[in-house]
């Protein structure tokens, strides 16, 4: 049977704002997994060894081991938001408006867009590739109010009327949108 | 930090305890199973076959010193006046008898349950002064196959020739009408054929056959007086009764029917180790097959009368210490003899005549001992998994690959296999002899190389074609893209011959015309490989015949023709495709920077892959890390990489061998050739520098598969085919019969609790729907693999996963030690 996932309920062209896609990931719950990871959590802890996730918007990211020290974006960039120095690429956030230039003509790949905007079809084709026997739905986020938003439960709807999974869990959760 | 664990052998009697020791005392052993050389004592006498070898370019330089040497060593057998009026079969058949029987020392190691000790021989090829003459002209003239196979391999199209083992001889047979039968039977075909015939090639080759199906059973006569001999100054009354049993099972098998478990082990054993001395070449990839369900009866029959579960293993831990000795050859230069090249691959479980999987209870004992007796190099057991494959097996597997570093055995995927064998039969015309009714008895030979069970000879290591040289002849219309020099002499090639003009690349307009360019030469470096192998196949059917195990291969008593010539029911050359993932990745790359994005044009990539990329540095960036890569379960990239796959495999069933009328088929093994031929070939289009390793069988590109085990194997399975709703074997498509080697490493992390093992075991249910059909898991920690190579002495019994095949990390290369532990790209998942 081949039906059209989230077509009954219109959300295949609701937008989200993806940190980052783990496949086969094994640490977030039970099960090999496919965790995807939204922008925009809010508790901003002290500690927080993933910055980059607190923020909404795409945020630019330079990867020191990638680099080939080409200049590539430092020529490119329109907003003259970076500069080179002895340290490495030092990124004015005050002048980038993450135009995306820079990420797109580094030829190392080393600077990287964090948040990329996704609509529910193109997330469902990800999550669906590593679909074998069950799909698990886990966002992990932070643990604050329980507030999946939109874009979420549009994408778990579209899970369940997927084709073939026999068993859709949902799990994780979101704090709601500032 | 404590050192990290290298997992133990365990649960070993005294008595294995000390055999398992003594083997591995290795070189400093009184006792050895060194080559044993025996020569007619002509001065125009060949032993060493270097034929064999042509797939093993690390020994090109050394064939005459083995051929010098060995013949040097021999120890002359006298053949009498009429010996060269025979066939070269019948020669051979009773040579071998004479050396093996007459000359060669029966020994039996203290409390050893199995006779059969030496076995590794270079014997006299036992031809006549006019034969040697004429094999010397095809093989070393100016023109002869050593140097067009050196200019093969020296300008990096890879390497071919008819080589022997990889197949599984009809053991079940053996156990079940002894060798007894098989003489019958060729009593039988013999007195049906004609005047004519007897006096004929077909008589001789029968001749030969009977000669050959007696020497097990004289053989075992001789261990059997061995034993009796033991028996007078044996006084310990518990060892007494095993010599006397281990001599009365000699007196009955091989020659009549086994009976019970010990006897089909010893028949097994003989039966096995002769066919290493047949071919005068331990080991190489004779496998057993099935043996969890040809064993059964045997097993349960020797319980029901009272056989202790715990004295079968020990038979089993004998028989495995028995096949190590194959890696004795060569000991004399110390450990380094105990490498990998053999492969005495077994397989257990697997679907069965029902569809339903056939684990049995001697499938666990067989674990047991692989567990037990892990880590040890052969044999090498094959796990065939499926869809049903019972979770108590599944669960045992992943337990014992957590605890073995991954080591201990392959494992195969039935459906995925099992569509290529049926897509094979179709190809090939033989659906009389592989269909849906047979095709779940299919077994694996050497590494993983799938195959029919007693009648197929799929000569499946013998053909290893570089891709990557089609795409390096595209770009620069037929020619090589940089000089290449002779390995042995270091001087520059001469070209004579080039690939055909396929266009300057440097004015195609779009890509299709490049992939166009690189499918004509392709097709050229097959001709080209066709061309040798087919000399080369020629010459082992004229010159090598082995007699001896033609008796064990369904088709040459039939046909009376041996299993070298066109004697076994099916006959296939392998055409194993190295370099695959590179050769996808650069045509993306082309595709990427020069005709899509215009990132560069095509002369400035080719002058960057004539530099080495040195000086384009950012094109050579964006090659790595810009440009799309097979490996990441990229719909649009693989869907390139299937493409290849579908042409590359397509063309091999053009090929068909002369003599031997033997079909060419496709697989992908690179056995230690991408690490080689990386210092041959140019730097390529995908960022790679000359030097660099090549992709590794129909692995991704080292470092390129960013998105995970689960991308990396579905991006496997899509190369191979993918699934439709009308497949080769239910849905599942498989374009390369023989398989494909697929490595995966995983960080330890993955295994360190249960919960985390139940991960593993939903990655192998998920590989086997959507992956290829065979993989193999080395579980490293890197911190382990460096230290082993500060402290060698602390790791001698390290294995490690290489392709298909295992190797103890401290016998092999630096460069590919640093290539395993380059491998932990994976260490995030």
């Amino acid at each position: 049977m081949k039906s059209s996932p989230g077509k009954a309920t219109g959300t295949f062209k609701m937008l989200a704002t993806i940190l980052d896609i783990q496949r086969m990931s094994t640490e977030d719950g039970p099960g090999l997994r496919t965790t995807v990871f939204f922008k925009g959590c809010s508790l901003a802890c002290q500690w927080c060894h993933n910055p980059e996730s607190i923020k909404f918007g795409p945020q630019i990211q330079w990867q020191k081991h990638r680099c080939i020290g080409c200049r590539t974006c430092t020529s490119l960039c329109p907003q003259q938001a970076l500069e080179f120095s002895p340290e490495g690429l030092k990124i004015l956030r005050e002048k980038c408006i993450a135009c995306k230039s820079c990420v797109e003509d580094c030829p190392a790949g080393a600077i990287e867009c964090k948040g990329e905007e996704m609509d529910t079809r193109r997330l469902l084709e990800i999550l669906l590739r590593d679909k074998y026997r069950r799909l698990d739905l886990n966002w992990q986020f932070a643990e604050a109010e329980l507030i999946p938003t939109a874009h979420m439960q549009a994408l778990w709807q579209a899970c369940k009327e997927a084709s073939g999974l026999q068993e859709t869990y949902f799990t994780g959760a979101l704090r709601r949108e500032e | 930090m404590s050192k990290p664990k290298v997992k133990e052998p365990y649960n070993l009697s005294p008595r294995i305890r000390w055999l398992y020791d003594y083997y591995f005392a290795g070189a400093k052993r009184k006792w050895n199973n060194e080559f044993n050389a025996f020569t007619t004592g002509t001065d125009w006498d060949v032993l060493f076959d270097e034929s064999s070898f042509f797939i093993v370019p690390e020994v090109y330089s050394f064939f005459n010193t083995f051929n010098l040497s060995f013949k040097q060593a021999a120890v002359i057998i006298d053949t009498d006046k009429d010996f060269y009026k025979q066939s070269l079969a019948e020669r051979r058949a009773w040579f071998i008898k004479e050396a093996m029987v007459k000359h060669l020392p029966k020994e039996i190691l203290p409390g050893d349950l199995l006779a059969g000790g030496r076995f590794n021989l270079q014997a006299s090829m036992c031809l006549s002064k006019k034969e040697a003459a004429l094999r010397k002209k095809e093989i070393a003239s100016k023109n002869g196959l050593r140097n067009r196979v050196f200019e093969f391999h020296d300008r990096g199209f890879g390497n071919c020739g008819a080589t022997c083992g990889h197949l599984i001889p009809d053991y079940p047979a053996i156990l079940e009408h002894g060798f007894e039968g098989i003489y019958r039977n060729l009593e039988a075909k013999y007195a049906a054929l004609t005047p004519e015939e007897k006096q004929g090639g077909k008589g001789a080759q029968l001749r030969a056959m009977m000669t050959a199906a007696t020497l097990p059973r004289d053989l075992a006569q001789a261990y059997a007086d061995k034993l009796a001999e033991l028996l007078k100054t044996e006084h310990d009354q518990k060892r007494r009764a095993e010599l006397e049993t281990m001599r009365d099972n000699l007196l009955l098998s091989p020659w009549k029917p086994a009976q019970d478990f010990w006897q089909a082990l010893q028949a097994l054993w003989l039966t096995h180790m002769l066919v290493l001395s047949d071919e005068n070449y331990p080991g190489a990839g004779v496998s057993f097959g099935r043996l969890d369900q040809y064993l059964l009866p045997y097993y349960q029959r020797s319980l029901a009368a009272g056989m202790d579960r715990e004295f079968c293993k020990e038979i089993l831990k004998c028989f495995w210490l028995h096949c190590n000795y194959a890696y004795d050859a060569m000991i004399a230069t110390g450990d380094q003899g105990i490498t990998a090249g053999y492969g005495q691959l077994f397989n257990l479980s697997g679907i069965g005549r029902d569809g339903k999987d056939t684990t049995n209870e001697l499938t666990w004992v067989l674990l047991e001992v692989i567990d037990e007796m892990s880590p040890i190099l052969e044999p090498k057991p094959n796990v065939r998994l499926h869809a049903d494959t019972p979770d108590a097996l599944l669960d045992k597997v992943v337990d014992m690959i957590s605890a073995s570093q991954g080591a201990p055995f392959l494992l195969n995927f039935d459906e995925r296999s099992m569509a290529g064998l049926l897509r094979e039969a179709k190809k090939a015309g033989v659906t009389e002899y592989i269909h849906e009714d047979n095709v779940w008895d299919y077994a694996s030979v050497g590494c993983l190389e799938n195959t029919m069970c007693g009648n197929d000879r799929s000569h499946t290591v013998d053909c290893n074609l570089n891709l990557y040289k089609a795409v390096e002849l595209a770009l620069c219309n037929g020619r090589d893209l940089i000089a290449y020099t002779d390995a042995l002499w270091g001087k520059k090639y001469k070209v004579k011959e080039f690939g055909p003009a396929s266009g300057d690349a440097t004015r195609f307009s779009d890509f299709e015309e490049f992939y166009a360019a690189f499918i004509t030469q392709l097709r050229y470096t097959m001709d080209k490989m066709a061309a040798i192998y087919n000399r080369s196949s020629d010459n082992i059917a004229t010159y090598a015949p082995t007699p001896y195990l033609s008796c064990l291969v369904r088709g040459c008593a039939e046909k009376a023709a041996d299993v070298t010539a066109n004697g076994p029911e099916l006959r296939f050359v392998t055409v194993e495709g190295v370099t695959y993932a590179t050769t996808v990745d650069s045509l993306l790359a082309i595709k990427y920077l020069v005709f899509d994005k215009k990132e560069c044009s095509m002369a400035e990539l080719i002058a960057a892959l004539r530099a080495n990329w040195e000086g384009y540095e950012i094109l050579r960036a964006k090659a790595i890390n810009r440009t799309p890569k097979y490996g990441r379960d990229d719909p649009e990239a693989d869907k390139l990489a299937q493409r290849v796959m579908e042409d590359f495999s397509e063309m091999c069933w053009d090929y068909k061998t002369n003599l031997t009328a033997a079909q060419y088929r496709p697989g992908m093994l690179s056995w230690n050739y991408w690490i080689g031929s990386g210092y041959i070939l140019p730097a390529s289009p995908d960022g790679r520098c000359r030097g660099q390793f090549l992709s590794n069988a129909i692995c991704p590109v080292n470092g390129a598969d960013i998105n995970g085990p689960t991308a990396n194997s579905n991006s496997v399975g899509t190369a191979l085919g993918g699934k439709d709703s009308e497949g080769d074997y239910k849905h599942w498509i498989n374009y390369l019969p023989n398989g494909a080697s697929h490595t995966i490493t995983l960080s330890p992390s993955l295994i360190r609790d249960d919960e985390h093992k139940q991960k593993l075991k939903a990655f192998l249910r998920g590989y086997g729907q959507n992956g290829g059909t065979a993989l193999q898991i080395n579980i490293l920690d890197p911190e382990m693999l460096r230290d082993a190579q500060k402290h060698p002495e602390d790791y001698h019994n390290l294995l490690v996963r290489v392709t298909g095949y295992n190797a103890y990390f401290t016998s092999i290369g630096r460069e590919l030690q640093n290539e395993i532990i380059a491998r932990e790209s994976h260490g995030n998942f």
